[in-house]
């Protein structure tokens, strides 16, 4: 079991409104599954993502990682975790502006202190992987949407993480570069790797094993699918 | 990393220029600032420090007690070392400096006159640390006729060849060159161009061998004593203390005069200005003030980058969110903002650097500052690397709050709205604008409240007519002998209004003298008084006015000795109730008349007490040979405004005609008047150059943080303009807060600057007051400069069609 979660509620608070974004939610993950996240907007996929990426806190329950209790930890607690298992693929893809393809997806390495040769072949042969070889001397302004995601794929793998999380990974791509990306994670997945996705496109969800469906912070249901590619 | 880093920097840098190129500038402007003080200050505080063995010499100065008044000079007698060291022999060795008075030297062709020449004792060079060029040092003042020149000296009449050997002649002696050294370092509290051996006093009949008890009340020369290695400064106290009892004391009585010796470490010298007849003194005011006015720059500086940097978080915190996702911690965080602070810092070291040399090369900075080439750091990479280190701390400091700020945000920041992170940075913002403004308001009022008093110093009436009026020395018998020929040819000049003699012009010391003179109740009483020998034209071709009595010009029959005329300062000091006809015993003279106070000196002194006195006939025929070439007087030509120049070339062809042997030279009162207030003038320029630098600094600032303000506020301005706001409401409602800010640091800023500057105008002892409207027109100023800045900032906003500024969100 890579995630279990139990009692997941966060409340965001402001001086006068209290909003409960999850609502005492239970989850759990095994390793290899891909699991995708549904629900209209404001349902709560987005914040529990964040909690199970270790980006975000809940305000009451208890959250198992690779069987550790993480719930109650601290940023930097969270932040030694997060490097060595989680990836991260965003729907605006939050590239680095100023550091190029190679950099970019170079920096988790860094961060994890891997030495220079180590990175220069990691690097390399992601970026081969996700087909960016010969765009990695450009600066992410330099490039189309789906190349923008391929890179923050690149980079979210590159560390080789437990768990990829992806909030939307398509929601700015057309539907073209969308299944482009859709089959990256899918091939990642089928080769070991745990995914959980967030999304709106019951296109989309249908490259999962399981889909969970959220409103109004409560899980309202849960389907096991039957994979489109085996 | 520190790859990753540099490079990270650069793309910033090159991303965001316009923010790029506040922050450099302002830190290279800061930093040149910084430099030139950091310099200064380092050459001030190290005045003396070059001689090897300045901790173990001293100056030895005197303070002489007469009737309860005290006088502190610099000088000493010329008896006082070999009289001490007959007394303390262990003491060590004495060696004295001698002013002989600007002269004439002459080689060939070239006949030059100097004033920093000097005749100095055998060992100066052993104790005095100097670098030879050529010739031997230690032996260089050996023959009582030798002369050591310095380089600047040495180049005005051989160019780079080596003089040992050559002849110098003066108006009295030849002298031979023995040796040249290097010139002295600019912070030597006594410079000279040249050495004499002091033996040439022999010629006179001034030996060592024959000083007496008698000549120590009588002052004229430098004495040092270079301490024996097992003494310390508190036992050479000791000593004096018990010389004065043993030598002097007894003398002292008799004629109602106590001394007392102050012992100098040399290092300590420069700043030391409670003496008379001493070199310029250093004020350490000046070296606070400038040290604060570095501070205040960097600091303004340094609030600008904080202020920008933590202004620009909305902007990266994306950037930090994502690199916290991915597995950057906190600390590497902070050391990837401080390492661009520091980068910046770095890079406007070398921009500063470059300016400075600019400064130095393009603008009377050096003269302002009194000194040479600051940046010349040859061999001195002790210095170097103190400046560097220096800067890394800028950067530091500059970068701390960023860094500590910046990497504190959380990694969601990436993915939601900045909000949070915006509202936090505001309020040191607030107070990092607050301190910029104070400092504006503090250096501009206090730079024009130095303006005001240098024009007060400069228009205040002095008491004389100082327009037109030349100074010019004649030098030797032969041409003194002849003073009444020259009057007469240059009165015949209709373009030469006046001629008199003086004893004293502005600027030079004056002779003080302790006198027995009557007072109030008609009893004798000793005093020391000022007093200046004048010709009988004086007080009229000065055109000051006479209150009482008459002046000397015309010798009445019932005159008894000689006529004087005295201050009203003298007849307010002595109490006098009817000052004519007063005595002073000495001179066998009578006061005839007051004159109103006035100002020879500079208004940095009170009026002191004197009294003119007519120059005796012009007799030298008791003169001895040897002395008769360095007689000199000062005589004082008054010319008509109009086509000056062709009056002094007739001046000068007369003059020449007389005394072919010295070229002509004359100096303007005006000019001797300002000389007096160089210090001072140079300082306001000074103060002048680093507000406007302090302003442009903080106007820098508050542009980009105007800019960040604005584009944060992007859609509630377009928001407003929809429902009906207007552009100058849109502009004020931007600068508003900012403008109480203005309002609080003005006050604030007004009574520091009243305080300091309560304390700058204290040195001078006529001084103008200061008035409010003074602070009200710099918070003024500075409050309608941050205006135009935010204005000119986000009228572009303010202006532009609402709908865009609604489309930015």
């Amino acid at each position: 079991m890579i995630i279990s979660a139990s009692n997941i509620t966060k409340i965001f608070r402001t001086e006068k409104v209290e909003t409960t974004a999850l609502d005492e939610v239970d989850l759990e993950v095994d390793e290899g599954e891909f699991v995708s996240l549904m629900g209209p907007s404001g349902c709560g996929k987005s914040t529990l993502l964040h909690i199970l990426g270790l980006i975000d806190s809940p305000s009451d329950g208890q959250y198992q990682f690779l069987g550790e209790e993480v719930g109650k930890y601290p940023e930097h607690s969270r932040g030694r975790i997060r490097k060595a298992n989680i990836g991260f693929v965003f729907q605006s893809f939050n590239l680095i502006d100023e550091l190029t393809v190679y950099e970019n997806v170079e920096l988790p390495l860094i961060y994890n202190k891997t030495s220079v040769r180590e990175r220069a072949k990691r690097t390399q042969s992601v970026l081969e992987k996700m087909d960016m070889s010969h765009r990695m001397d450009h600066f992410p302004l330099q490039l189309s949407g789906g190349q923008q995601q391929r890179t923050a794929v690149a980079r979210a793998i590159v560390n080789s993480p437990k768990l990829i999380l992806a909030d939307e990974p398509t929601g700015n791509l057309d539907s073209e570069h969308g299944d482009e990306v859709m089959g990256m994670l899918r091939q990642l997945n089928g080769e070991g790797s745990t995914i959980v996705m967030v999304t709106h496109s019951e296109h989309d969800a249908n490259f999962a094993d399981r889909v969970i469906h959220l409103f109004d912070g409560k899980i309202q249901s849960e389907e096991n699918r039957k994979r489109e590619y085996a | 990393m520190l790859k990753h880093y540099l490079k990270v920097t650069l793309r910033h840098f090159y991303r965001e220029k316009t923010y790029a190129l506040i922050n450099v500038l302002g830190l290279s402007l800061a930093i040149a600032c910084a430099l030139i003080l950091f310099l200064y200050i380092r050459s001030e505080l190290t005045y003396d420090q070059h001689n090897v063995n300045h901790e173990r010499i001293y100056r030895i100065a005197n303070v002489y007690t007469t009737n309860g008044k005290s006088d502190r000079f610099a000088a000493s007698s010329h008896a006082l070392g070999p009289l001490f060291l007959k007394e303390f022999p262990q003491v060590g060795e004495f060696v004295r400096f001698r002013d002989p008075g600007r002269g004439l030297y002459r080689y060939e062709d070239t006949a030059i006159f100097w004033t920093d020449v000097r005749l100095a004792d055998e060992n100066a060079f052993r104790v005095f640390t100097h670098k030879a060029i050529y010739g031997d040092l230690e032996n260089a003042l050996a023959d009582p006729f030798a002369i050591a020149l310095s380089e600047s000296f040495s180049r005005a009449y051989f160019g780079d060849r080596n003089p040992v050997g050559e002849k110098l002649k003066t108006d009295v002696f030849d002298f031979r060159v023995t040796a040249v050294f290097e010139d002295q370092p600019d912070n030597s509290h006594l410079k000279y161009d040249a050495l004499i051996s002091m033996n040439v006093l022999e010629n006179y009949g001034l030996s060592d061998q024959n000083a007496s008890p008698q000549q120590l009340f009588s002052i004229g020369e430098y004495t040092y004593i270079f301490l024996s290695p097992d003494l310390d400064q508190h036992a050479l106290e000791t000593m004096f203390a018990s010389f004065y009892d043993k030598v002097m004391s007894e003398l002292g009585k008799r004629i109602q005069l106590s001394a007392e010796f102050i012992t100098q470490p040399l290092a300590e010298v420069h700043f030391d200005s409670s003496l008379g007849y001493d070199e310029l003194t250093g004020n350490v005011f000046y070296v606070y003030g400038f040290f604060a006015v570095a501070v205040f720059v960097v600091l303004v500086a340094c609030i600008n980058y904080t202020n920008l940097a933590t202004a620009r978080a909305t902007k990266r915190a994306k950037e930090i969110g994502m690199r916290k996702i991915i597995g950057a911690e906190r600390w590497q965080l902070i050391v990837q903002f401080m390492g661009e602070s520091v980068g910046y810092a770095l890079v406007a070291l070398l921009l500063g650097g470059f300016l400075v040399v600019l400064a130095e090369a393009f603008t009377p900075l050096s003269s302002w500052l009194g000194k040479g080439a600051l940046l010349d750091l040859s061999g001195e990479p002790l210095v170097i690397m103190w400046i560097v280190m220096g800067t890394i701390l800028i950067g530091v400091l500059a970068g701390i709050y960023p860094a500590l700020y910046l990497s504190s945000v959380a990694p969601l920041s990436a993915l939601t709205a900045t909000k949070r992170i915006r509202s936090s940075g505001l309020h040191l913002r607030e107070i990092l604008i607050f301190l910029q403004f104070l400092v504006s308001v503090g250096v501009l009022a206090s730079t024009v409240l130095m303006q005001i008093q240098m024009r007060y110093v400069a228009s205040k009436p002095l008491g004389y007519d100082e327009e037109n009026k030349l100074s010019i020395t004649l030098r030797g018998v032969e041409t003194l002998e002849r003073i009444l020929v020259i009057r007469n040819e240059l009165l015949k000049n209709a373009s030469v209004l006046g001629f008199t003699e003086s004893s004293y012009v502005p600027g030079q010391g004056v002779a003080i003298q302790l006198l027995q003179v009557e007072n109030n109740q008609g009893q004798m009483e000793r005093t020391t008084l000022n007093h200046i020998a004048v010709g009988k034209e004086f007080i009229d071709v000065m055109d000051i006015e006479v209150i009482e009595g008459r002046d000397f010009s015309k010798r009445l029959l019932t005159d008894v000795g000689t006529s004087v005329v005295v201050n009203e300062t003298m007849v307010k000091n002595m109490g006098w109730e009817n000052p004519i006809g007063k005595r002073i015993q000495e001179f066998n003279a009578r006061v005839v008349g007051v004159v109103e106070d006035f100002h020879f000196a500079s208004l940095h002194e009170p009026v002191v007490p004197m009294f003119l006195r007519p120059f005796p006939p012009a007799d030298f025929s008791n003169v001895p040979p040897l002395q008769r070439p360095l007689q000199a007087r000062t005589i004082i030509v008054s010319v008509a405004g109009e086509d000056v120049f062709r009056t002094i070339n007739y001046i000068d062809s007369v003059i020449s005609e007389i005394d072919p042997e010295h070229p002509f030279e004359f100096r303007f009162f005006d000019d001797l008047l300002n000389e007096m207030y160089e210090n001072e003038t140079n300082l306001m320029h000074l103060t002048s150059v680093f507000a406007g630098i302090c302003m442009f600094i903080s106007c820098l600032g508050l542009f980009g943080v105007a800019a960040f303000t604005t584009e944060l506020r992007t859609k509630e301005i377009g928001i407003r303009k929809v429902i009906g706001a207007t552009t100058l409401q849109i502009i004020t409602m931007l600068a508003r807060n900012l403008m109480y800010l203005v309002v609080v640091a003005s006050v604030l800023a007004s009574l520091l600057s009243y305080y300091v500057m309560n304390i700058w105008l204290d040195v001078f002892a006529y001084r103008v007051d200061i008035e409010v409207w003074v602070f009200i027109a710099a918070s003024l100023v500075v409050a309608a400069i941050a205006f135009t800045t935010i204005a000119a900032q986000s009228s572009k906003t303010a202006l532009s069609n609402p709908v865009n500024a609604l489309r930015y969100e």
